[in-house]
């Protein structure tokens, strides 16, 4: 009886041991990596104003980690099932339609994990050539892609193995997947030559999107699919698309900046900015809402992530909100809308996005956000306050003496300088914002680790590696995006898209108007990563000739693309925050709408007032 | 068309080189009746240069106008090109074009590009935030240079502290003062208004910035003999034209400027300049496989 039990489990046992090793392994690796991308920058800037001698190599060797960086998290994030999905058709089925689903899932995973690792393979092999800085042959970078496809089929072999029955359909996945990849490469899509590739591509990403397939995996299904029926591009040129364009200097910010709001919460010092916000803003009707707002105004001047902000004000403050009253869909709405503000307020991770896109200074994107961050702040509060009036939500109690608020302001001080400083040494040319984003880095750690004594050297480890992974997950979004935006340029279907638009209405006005529906459009589907690397390019020519500055252009995209992480059917921060906190996703949806409609009051503002972007750079200036 | 091919500029359109490449198109297309139908992707829509380059050779961008040094990578025989002070006039530029080309022909096509020839992106000159006008105001003073060991070292020699910093962080490196000068060309002085950052253009001329056209090897083994040789000529009839077109174009560019309050500094004896930056040109002459005979050949080009 025993014996025949275990000769069942033995495989799934040795494999589950198999797969975690790797995990650890993996882990590790990722850490390492940023690690040395850390010491990399700061070295950089230590030598340029210590030594007052640049090293020429330091920008190279970081993108040359982030390259790894991404893929190695990338593999991670499979195992951990980290990877972004939309779940609206997943979350309702169950039984026999559950299991299809899944088996689906691994299907299409394993098959774009084995088209990435073979055009991986072939990209390091003919690539060729030595890097212009530290004149390493080029194959080291693109070697991570065929590892990070042998890590992740091992990881999706043991994808939610724990008996022999999902071994097996794992295995059989895989197996149909390589059978797959080989009719795909012998022309098994070849009676579809004629059809377009982008609706082909679109096709294929809307299916795998539908089906729980992770955003990034679904955008790269469709890109290599699209091409198996019609070569638009070389299979190697498509990786070799996704790390230029997610490896541009100016994003090597992303890691630094997310880390240092995830070190925010490991020391404690995000109640700390509570505290202060509660001091300052907690006696007013609806008092929690609006430190709820407030405080994501200030961790959003520190972190550059929505969604880290919507995962952990959810974690903070709605068990709080909700035990003093406030419905909980109204709890989840306020977080998940005011999630946005990280993304307006400098440092942003949108902002370097769209940077690396436009071409536009950071310095004066990252100053530009400043008024419209605290307007949406504001509309925000002014929202929460009219519905906690009528819901008699918490009324209005005793303001702190200002004895309290100055102490507050005092703990709370060792972490706002970091605001200041990042911006201060931004926009007095002391530093980049990649510099930028690892010395608040590197503050953050210090005061955690050796002021305030928060965490030991194990909990770092696990925190920093975290970090590194959703670092990685973000990285790797932008740069599945890529290919499939350069299929869609490269077939012009965007541009026609443009002309056609700008026939029919002339002027300023009448753009914003095409661009504000454009966006929210593609915001209710995709990702703001994606859609910003699709739609900016092409309507910024457009927009510039028409006499908008392309920084205002670039807030106003930001605000509306999160907006579309508030609305269904795809409400990535919705979806966060409901998650976490248990509340149906469409309850909150309901309950978000004020406040989405307060928002686009204060885009219409930006569309018609430039000077509120662009103004304070001027006046600074 | 039968033959469809990508070319990627870096630069807008209106740009020399992207008219350039305009007039070359239609001339193919014209050439070829509509059979060969090269299409421009102006702006890096399809990637910056060295992206474009990798893509062309794996095939998923067919042609390109290439600055040298990115090329360098594969080829390391062209860093000979980004030598200070070999190319010291349009006519030396055009007469390489050239006995050049066949020289490297091999070379590229060894690596998965044809090359189709040379022309003139531009002269690289200084844009500074303070007056220069000799190599010792550049002494000590922060400068931005192209991701290059070789332009480092150049700097390094004149006396300047260089910092490789990527192409799109230069304005705002300047106006935060992070650098106090760096080298470009004419129109991008203008395009990209590093003027209102950088009101002295310094005209040392100490690199022509040579553009570098090349095509995908495996698209082109594709295309019949007879179009090969209309593509070929139309190329070279438009790298003779370019430096011409050029001139026009800078000299328009600086003007523009002026207007808006640049201040041209020329540069009358180039000597210290050159002198300063010997030792590296000696250096890398001997460090490039097969340096030497390729300064020779492109010195005796007149
Ligand atoms: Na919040
Ligand atoms: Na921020």
């Amino acid at each position: 009886m025993s014996a025949y039990r275990l000769s069942h489990t033995l495989p799934v046992l040795s494999l589950e041991r198999a797969a975690a090793g790797l995990e650890s392994v993996v882990r590790l690796l990722v850490f390492v990596t940023l690690l040395a991308m850390t010491i990399d920058v700061f070295a950089g800037v230590v030598s340029r104003y210590v030594f007052n001698d640049a090293f020429s190599w330091t920008a190279e060797f970081a993108v040359w980690s982030f390259t790894w960086l991404i893929f190695l998290g990338a593999a991670l994030g499979i195992r951990q099932q980290r990877h972004v999905a939309a779940d609206f058709l997943t979350k309702n089925v169950s039984g026999w339609s559950a299991e299809l689903l899944s088996f689906i899932q691994s299907l299409i995973l394993a098959l774009t994990v084995m088209m990435m690792m073979f055009s991986g393979y072939q990209l390091a092999e003919m690539v060729g050539g030595v890097s212009a800085s530290l004149e390493w042959p080029k194959i080291y970078k693109y070697a991570v892609i065929p590892v990070f496809g042998l890590i992740g089929l091992v990881f999706l072999l043991a994808r939610d193995a724990d008996n022999t029955r999902t071994l097996i359909r794992n295995f059989l996945a895989l197996g149909i997947a390589g059978l797959l990849y080989l009719g795909l490469d012998h022309g098994l899509l070849a009676p579809l030559q004629g059809i377009s590739p982008s609706l082909i591509m679109l096709a294929a990403f809307f299916v795998a999107l539908g089906v729980g397939v992770p955003v990034s995996f679904s955008l790269m299904f469709g890109v290599f699919l699209a091409n198996s029926a019609s070569f638009i591009l070389p299979a190697p040129a498509i990786v070799q698309n996704m790390v230029t364009g997610s490896t541009k200097f100016i994003l090597l910010a992303i890691p630094f900046f997310l880390s240092t709001g995830y070190l925010l919460n490991l020391g404690g010092l995000s109640t700390r900015l509570i505290d202060f916000a509660s001091s300052l803003v907690g006696h007013l009707r609806g008092g929690l809402a609006h430190v709820n707002v407030l405080n994501s105004l200030m961790v959003g001047g520190i972190s550059g992530s929505s969604s880290a902000d919507a995962a952990s004000s959810t974690k903070i403050l709605v068990p709080e909100m909700v035990q003093r009253g406030y419905s909980p869909a109204f709890s989840c709405a306020v977080t998940a809308s005011s999630a946005i503000l990280p993304n307006v307020v400098p440092p942003a991770i949108a902002m370097l996005v769209y940077a690396s896109v436009a071409n536009v200074s950071i310095a004066r994107l990252f100053m530009a956000g400043i008024l419209p961050a605290i307007l949406c702040a504001g509309v925000l509060m002014g929202v929460s306050y009219l519905i906690s009036v009528r819901r008699q939500y918490q009324t209005a109690t005793d303001r702190a003496p200002w004895s309290d608020v100055w102490r507050s302001f005092l703990r709370a001080l060792p972490v706002l300088v970091i605001t200041v400083g990042v911006l201060g040494g931004i926009r007095f040319g002391i530093i980049t914002a990649t510099e930028a984003g690892v010395i608040a880095l590197i503050w953050t750690f210090v005061l955690g680790k050796f002021v305030f004594r928060e965490y030991g050297w194990k909990k770092f480890y696990r925190a920093f590696a975290e970090c590194g992974t959703d670092a990685a997950l973000v990285g790797f979004l932008i740069a599945a995006s890529v290919p499939f935006a350069w299929v869609l340029i490269a077939e012009q279907v965007p541009q026609e898209i443009v002309a056609w638009a700008s026939t029919i209405v002339d002027g300023q006005l009448g753009l914003f108007i095409i661009l504000l529906v454009v966006l929210a459009a593609a915001g209710m589907f995709l990702d703001l990563t994606p859609a910003m690397l699709i739609i900016a390019p092409l309507f910024l020519p457009m927009m510039t000739n028409a006499g908008v500055d392309p920084v205002q252009l670039g807030i106003i995209m930001i605000i509306v693309l999160q907006l579309g992480g508030v609305s269904p059917p795809v409400g990535l921060l919705v979806f966060i925050s409901s998650q976490i906190a248990k509340v149906s996703p469409s309850a909150v949806f309901r309950a978000v709408v004020p406040f989405i409609a307060g928002a686009m009051v204060v885009v219409v503002l930006l569309c018609l007032f430039p000077f509120l972007t662009i103004g304070l750079w001027e006046l600074w200036g | 068309a039968e033959y469809n091919a990508k070319l990627s500029l870096d630069v807008p359109e209106g740009n020399t080189k992207y008219v350039a490449a305009k007039k070359f198109a239609d001339m193919v297309r014209e050439r070829t009746d509509d059979n060969v139908d090269i299409k421009l992707f102006p702006n890096s829509v399809l990637g910056g240069e060295s992206e474009s380059a990798e893509g062309i050779r794996l095939g998923s961008v067919q042609m390109g106008i290439i600055t040298s040094s990115v090329l360098t990578s594969w080829v390391p025989e062209v860093q000979v090109l980004d030598l200070p002070y070999l190319i010291n006039s349009d006519e030396q530029a055009v007469a390489i074009n050239q006995p050049l080309t066949d020289e490297l022909e091999p070379k590229f096509e060894d690596e998965g590009f044809h090359l189709m020839g040379f022309s003139v992106n531009g002269i690289r000159q200084l844009m500074s935030s303070t007056p220069i006008h000799s190599v010792d105001d550049v002494k000590g003073k922060k400068m931005r240079v192209i991701q290059s060991p070789l332009h480092v070292a150049m700097w390094k020699a004149a006396g300047a502290n260089p910092t490789p910093i990527p192409a799109p962080e230069i304005y705002n490196s300047m106006q935060t003062g992070v650098i106090d000068f760096f080298d470009n060309t004419a129109t991008n002085y203008l395009t990209n208004r590093f003027y209102e950052v950088a009101p002295y253009y310094v005209k040392t001329g100490h690199v022509y910035a040579m553009g570098t056209w090349v095509v995908s090897q495996s698209w082109w083994q594709r295309l019949p003999e007879e179009y090969q040789q209309e593509i070929t000529k139309a190329a070279n009839e438009v790298q003779e034209q370019l430096p011409a077109m050029r001139q026009q174009d800078d000299k328009a560019a600086l003007a523009k400027t002026v207007e808006d309050g640049a201040t041209i500094i020329e540069i009358d004896d180039k000597g210290p300049w050159k002198e300063a930056m010997q030792p590296v040109r000696e250096e890398y002459i001997k460090k490039i496989p097969n340096g030497k005979a390729l300064v020779s050949l492109i010195e005796n080009a007149d």
